[in-house]
């Protein structure tokens, strides 16, 4: 009775009196946004050298709470062809509550990778292809991790040299 | 003259009584690495949700009671056992000996209930299968597919020592009671 009269009678905050930051995870409106930056070679793109590609991506973080977005590897894909032509590598870090974030996917290509490329989509002295990260992005909340299916298109555009 | 009587397991018990309130939580449950720190007793209540303390009042109040409840029982226990010839020392006594008793064994049953509630509801509820709670101690690393996410969840419960330590009072108080019969008896 005690416990009640000293919450106005209020059934919710007398069990329960603040939920801190776990009222953010049950507020709508609140969710992470992912945006993807212009992808840009790190090098000149040659008719048998395809240089590291570097893609930014603005991750926002809306709640009260860090999180932790994991070191992973993803697979890259051209996506017509459906061919592996590389993996993107994603350093870790910590999205500090309320805030945006910039991570760079690094893609490396693999030689079979740079090839097809190379080979099939080079139109007149242009790289022109549309690439897909697939696998998991992995995140840390406090020791919880999970694991979202993932799968991220972007096009790649770029002058060949001889 | 008379020799000076005691019930000497209540001379014991009661002071440990009164302490037991004060040693901390009898029990812990960790998920993650802070994502949810809980630990509790009949008479302490601390629950942390990423990094944040949630309270209740309810819960608090609760622990009030019976922290307020066991200090009596101590204080009762206490002076029954000092003078077990008062007319009023059975009455005092058989209020404060086995009331950590009943806590204790209220205590244990409530663990493995959570636990089994859990369990169950894992077998019921596709979106909680993988979900193994430990009774009492252990740990876990349930995996639980969540929407289109897999979520891996890394648990952990432990008794603490508060809870072992709090058998001797309890077994005492009870034996407080058998030994105290033989003051009624003469």
């Amino acid at each position: 009775m005690a416990a009640f009269a000293s919450e106005g009678w209020d059934l919710r905050s007398t069990l329960i009196g603040d939920l801190g930051p776990l009222q953010d995870l049950t507020s709508e409106g609140k969710e992470p946004e992912a945006e993807a930056g212009e992808p840009q070679f790190l090098g000149e793109v040659t008719r048998d050298n395809l240089p590291p590609l570097l893609l930014t991506l603005t991750l926002s973080n809306p709640y009260s709470f860090s999180l932790g977005v994991e070191n992973q590897s993803l697979d890259v894909f051209c996506q017509e062809d459906n061919v592996r032509v590389g993996v993107g590598r994603l350093e870790g870090k910590i999205l500090e509550p309320e805030s945006r974030e910039n991570l760079t996917f690094l893609v490396e290509f693999t030689p079979e990778g740079s090839r097809h490329l190379l080979e099939r989509h080079v139109r007149g002295s242009y790289l022109e292809a549309m690439l897909e990260l697939r696998g998991d992005f992995r995140l840390d909340l406090y020791g919880l991790k999970f694991r979202v299916s993932q799968e991220m298109s972007f096009w790649v555009y770029a002058e060949v040299g001889e | 003259m008379r020799k000076r009587e005691f019930n000497w397991f209540g001379l014991i018990a009661g002071p440990l009584m009164i302490l037991l309130p004060l040693l901390g939580a009898w029990w812990e449950f960790e998920l993650g690495a802070g994502a949810v720190d809980l630990s509790f007793s009949p008479f302490t209540f601390r629950l942390e949700a990423l990094g944040e303390p949630v309270r209740s009042t309810l819960v608090s109040y609760i622990c009030l009671g019976a922290s307020l409840t066991l200090v009596i029982s101590g204080v009762f226990l206490l002076l029954a056992s000092l003078y077990p010839r008062r007319w009023w020392s059975e009455r005092l006594l058989k209020f404060g000996a086995t009331k950590l008793l009943w806590m204790w064994i209220s205590f244990l049953l409530l663990l493995i209930l959570l636990s089994a509630v859990g369990n169950l509801l894992a077998g019921r509820f596709s979106a909680l299968e993988g979900l193994r709670l430990p009774y009492l101690s252990g740990s876990s690393t349930p995996v639980l597919n969540v929407d289109d996410a897999v979520v891996t969840l890394p648990l952990r419960m432990s008794l603490r020592w508060p809870f072992f330590f709090a058998l001797a009072p309890m077994v005492l108080g009870v034996l407080s009671r058998i030994y105290h019969r033989r003051f009624a008896k003469d």
